[in-house]
């Protein structure tokens, strides 16, 4: 059985949800398009951004579209505009360490928002320390915020701006999110991603990031190197860094929300009607998407305001051609820890919360785990990769026999064969998504109820897979 | 302006990752002859260490009763609850044709947990070594012949595997009913995994297709002295005796939560997204059964009727005597977080997901405690060192327990059960155990 949400608030704003081809803004790119798999980096000649809150649509693989609170990025004013510009998790910012960062906040809700930057240090907000706010006594907000947009003649009027700025002081993962009525408005979607990058360490090391990138060359990518943490031993592949943002939605509250916004435009009057002792999450996303959203592409066109891919897409490890790793940056933005789990290898933590893992005097402590609990808050920067420990191949078989297709159920990234690179006889009539022999590995949230979602629908929940290509040069596209 | 694929484009190529369309469909055109009975190796005949055979069945986990979903009014008499799971058919594995007569008759004989397997680790280098072979057949689900699932073996954190041996069904394939499959492993790495069937995995997870899996440290059979004392079993390849042990067991942590399991009876379906846990387990059993013997066959009963602990054999009593060093091998197959307390001794938490707590640099990482936290997927060794005895020709009892305090209940009923044992101390001249433990979990098939 299928429950539906009606995207009422769509067809009152006349959104249109194909817009994608309009995103992106007057702010430099880090690359001068997007890649297919891999973080999306917002980057800023002088680090500063404009994020304008808003209302806007995410789409479920059940079909269901979901209303959001979060960020466009950009400034907007107008708010189908601004709806159109919307994603779901906020938009990535990538800055380097020493840059100061700074965020004008915009703001088309019907409450008064802020933001929050948990493991920064010295955060201003309008030109003085961000502090908790209070009126008469009360706690209103953990830092100063962007007054309510109003309506006037039916029309959202953008209510008051805020600043807010910090120096990004160390390098690693961090979340910024709302300060303001947090248990609902983080909740609703407003959080977001920060990558900050090393420079030089207190001995002169360069660790800075370069990463000359090919559009649609895959194979031009490979063989460079950049480091998480300013650490040698925190060296990645940049063809091969990845943003996994962990996140849940109760859709009761969601269209709660949907209906008090309706009423809003109409009155002018916004009065919150869910109680959140109720709240139930339903849905269990990665970068704001369900399986197998997941597993499509940066800016896959059916899903215009989720735009991040959550595909790890790498080459086996090889000591000589393919040293380095891939990065997995895990942001938990939910309300649990979700103890994610990928197949094929154990991950190395090699960061927590914007710190690498070493002890007191820098000796690194980190460490290999098949479980990852990412916990509401925390990031968790872990490197992986892969090879086949036994080299298999035709000249060197797999020590079983094994049963004939026709005595098997075959899934649907099976190639056909044992084999990477290799491709073999598949059932007639079945589908095969394999394209070049490559592997597939599941990675998947191990508290299983949350692979699924509302309804009982499984495999339909926090879960991706690993694509393992064959080694370059190869045949695939 | 960034690169965009239609959801058209998407939808042809099926549900993903390998989007790029042309290779793609060229590939799928390619596919001809499908049937051809291709081995793709054969190398003689390795004999499977254990047989495993998916079935389903049901367990007794005692509560007080007559909510709608438990006990369930079609389970046999002393069971409460349907299960899916892993039958230990591990006697017929050498048996030809392997789905024989005898293995047939495990149909509807799934174990809670399921079959403990241990495995020593396999030098990468050695010229000779051979690899373990664990066979899976499915029997079906005697309850409910209108479902055709099939299963799989996933073990559960194995380093650089293929996805053929990993058992997870998208990216390789699963066993139907009446069918064999041989899973290969070189385990290179020491330490506590588990294993699971990966077929909808959710429900066959959860519906009790979970059990442990160990493999040996290389350094096992050494003497290493550590703290005065000199052992030959180790957690792992510490080189300093630091994880060494007298005596070890298992506790691994499973949940059932009433509804999905009376569903999948009585050809209902869930929404997962309601699960809240009902049972939750050690070693396939809740407390008091947790303390019954290996293979006892009574257990505590439902309504005034006895358990049948019949597909429950696994004891979760931990016994030993004054200052042994104890090895607890906690996993959690469960969907929620456990917090196991061992009240009265404290352990070292000297590994965690089968690896050693070192950094890459050897800087020493194990630490003490009371609490293990331990989350879905996750496993845990812990040791401790048994306290002096306390007088007299009795035991002393040490409760382990989950802290999470919901986990010690039965069905959420008032007294204590769930995920509940005991640490028995015995006086060092007493007869009551043997001087050495004859198998891990006092198992004699695993030693
Ligand atoms: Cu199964
Ligand atoms: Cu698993």
């Amino acid at each position: 059985m299928k429950r539906r949400l009606l995207p009422a608030i769509l067809a009152a704003l006349a959104i249109l949800l194909v817009s994608g081809t309009q995103r992106g803004t007057a702010l430099a790119q880090a690359l001068p398009t997007d890649p297919r798999n891999g973080v999306i980096c917002e980057t800023s000649t002088d680090g500063h951004f404009d994020l304008t809150a808003t209302i806007g649509y995410a789409l479920m693989s059940d079909g269901n579209a979901i209303h959001m609170w979060g960020y466009a990025l950009g400034e907007h004013s107008d708010v189908s505009v601004a709806a159109e510009h919307y994603q779901y998790p906020g938009p990535i910012l990538c800055v380097n360490q020493g840059d100061t960062l700074s965020i004008t906040l915009h703001n088309l809700l019907p409450e008064d928002t802020s933001l929050i930057f948990p493991g920064q240090d010295n955060v201003q907000a309008g030109n003085a320390l961000s502090q908790p706010q209070f009126s008469a006594g009360t706690l209103t907000s953990l830092a100063p915020v962007a007054q309510a947009a109003a309506i006037v003649s039916g029309n959202v009027v953008s209510g008051s701006t805020m600043t807010y700025s910090f120096v990004a002081s160390q390098p690693g993962t961090y979340m910024y999110e709302s300060g303001t009525n947090a248990g609902v408005q983080v909740q609703m979607g407003m959080f977001g991603t920060i990558i900050v990058r090393p420079t030089v360490d207190a001995n002169g090391n360069d660790f800075s990031y370069h990463y000359n990138y090919h559009d649609g060359n895959r194979a031009a990518n490979e063989g460079q190197v950049a480091y998480a943490y300013a650490r040698p031993d925190s060296a990645y592949n940049p063809a091969h860094e990845h943003v996994e943002i962990l996140s849940e939605i109760d859709p009761f509250m969601h269209q709660a929300y949907e209906s008090d916004f309706i009423s809003w435009m109409g009155t002018g009057d916004f009065t919150a009607q869910f109680d959140m002792q109720n709240y139930v999450a339903r849905y269990f996303l990665i970068n704001g998407r369900t399986f197998p959203d997941t597993m499509a592409d940066n800016n896959a066109a059916w899903l215009p305001n989720q735009p991040y891919s959550a595909l790890v897409h790498i080459y086996p490890y090889d000591a000589a051609t393919n040293p380095n790793p891939a990065l997995v940056r895990y942001v938990g933005a939910g309300t649990q820890d979700y103890p994610f789990h990928p197949h094929g290898n154990d991950s190395l933590v090699i960061g927590r919360d914007g710190r690498a893992l070493v002890n007191a005097s820098g000796a690194d402590l980190s460490m290999y785990k098949f479980s990852i609990p990412v916990g509401p808050g925390q990031t968790w920067d872990i490197t992986f990769d892969w090879k086949d420990d036994n080299n298999y191949s035709s000249s060197n078989p797999i020590p079983v026999t094994v049963p004939q297709t026709a005595n098997l159920t075959v899934g649907p990234y099976w190639s056909g064969s044992a084999y990477l690179g290799s491709s073999g006889a598949l059932p007639p009539g079945g589908e095969g998504y394999s394209q070049c022999g490559e592997y597939y590995h599941i990675a998947h949230n191990h508290a299983l109820q949350q692979m699924t979602s509302w309804g009982g629908i499984t495999l339909s929940g926090q879960a991706t897979y690993t694509r393992i290509d064959p080694p370059l040069p190869n045949n695939c596209p | 302006m960034s690169k965009r694929l239609s959801r058209r484009g998407f939808l042809k190529l099926g549900l993903g990752a390998a989007a790029g369309a042309a290779g793609a469909q060229l590939f799928l055109s390619s596919r001809a002859g499908s049937l051809s009975p291709v081995a793709q190796a054969a190398q003689g005949t390795i004999i499977p260490k254990y047989y495993l055979a998916g079935t389903d069945g049901w367990a007794s986990l005692p509560g007080v009763g007559n909510t709608h979903f438990y006990p369930d009014t079609w389970a046999p008499t002393g069971k409460t609850s349907y299960m899916f799971g892993f039958a230990d058919v591990s006697a017929y594995k050498t048996v030809n044709p392997p789905v024989s007569a005898d293995v047939l008759g495990f149909k509807q004989k799934a174990q809670s947990c399921a079959p403990m397997m241990y495995f020593d680790e396999v030098d990468p280098n050695d010229p000779n070594k051979q690899p373990y072979v664990v066979r899976l057949t499915n029997l079906g689900l005697a309850m409910r012949p209108d479902l055709v699932d099939s299963h799989t073996v996933h073990w559960h954190g194995f380093r650089n595997v293929i996805p053929m041996f990993d058992g997870e069904p998208g990216s390789s394939m699963a066993v139907p009913i009446g069918r064999v499959f041989d899973y290969a492993y070189y385990p290179y790495e020491c330490g506590t995994y588990m294993y699971h069937c990966h077929f909808e995995d959710t429900e066959h997870v959860h519906m009790g297709m979970v059990g442990p899996v160990v493999v040996r440290p290389k350094q096992n059979g050494t003497s290493k002295t550590y703290g005065g004392r000199t052992f030959t079993k180790f957690a792992y390849n510490d080189g300093d005796g630091s994880t060494g042990y007298d005596r070890e067991y298992v506790m691994f942590l499973s949940e059932v939560w009433n509804e999905s399991h009376w569903d999948d009876a009585h050809i209902q379906l869930p929404d997962w997204t309601d699960y809240k846990a009902d049972f939750y387990l050690i070693n396939g059993r809740v407390y008091p059964d947790t303390i019954k013997e290996n293979g006892e066959a009574v257990g505590a009963p439902t309504n005034g009727v006895p358990g049948d602990l019949g597909d429950q054999p696994y004891s979760a009593l931990a016994k030993c005597k004054p200052g042994e060093r104890v090895l607890l091998r906690f996993v959690n197959l469960g969907f929620t977080k456990a917090s196991m307390t061992l009240a009265g001794i404290r352990m070292r938490v000297v590994g965690m997901d089968a690896v050693q707590l070192k950094g890459k640099s050897n800087v020493d990482g194990s630490y003490e405690t009371n609490t293990i936290q331990i989350g879905p997927g996750e496993s845990v060794d812990a040791i401790f060192t048994a306290p002096a005895h306390s007088g007299g020709s009795g035991y002393d009892s040490y409760m382990l327990y989950n802290r999470n305090i919901p986990g010690i209940s039965n069905n959420g009923n008032a007294g204590l059960g769930g995920q509940m044992t005991e640490v028995r101390v015995y006086p060092a001249n007493s007869n009551a155990i043997s001087a050495t433990q004859v198998g891990p979990n006092d198992l004699a098939y695993l030693a």
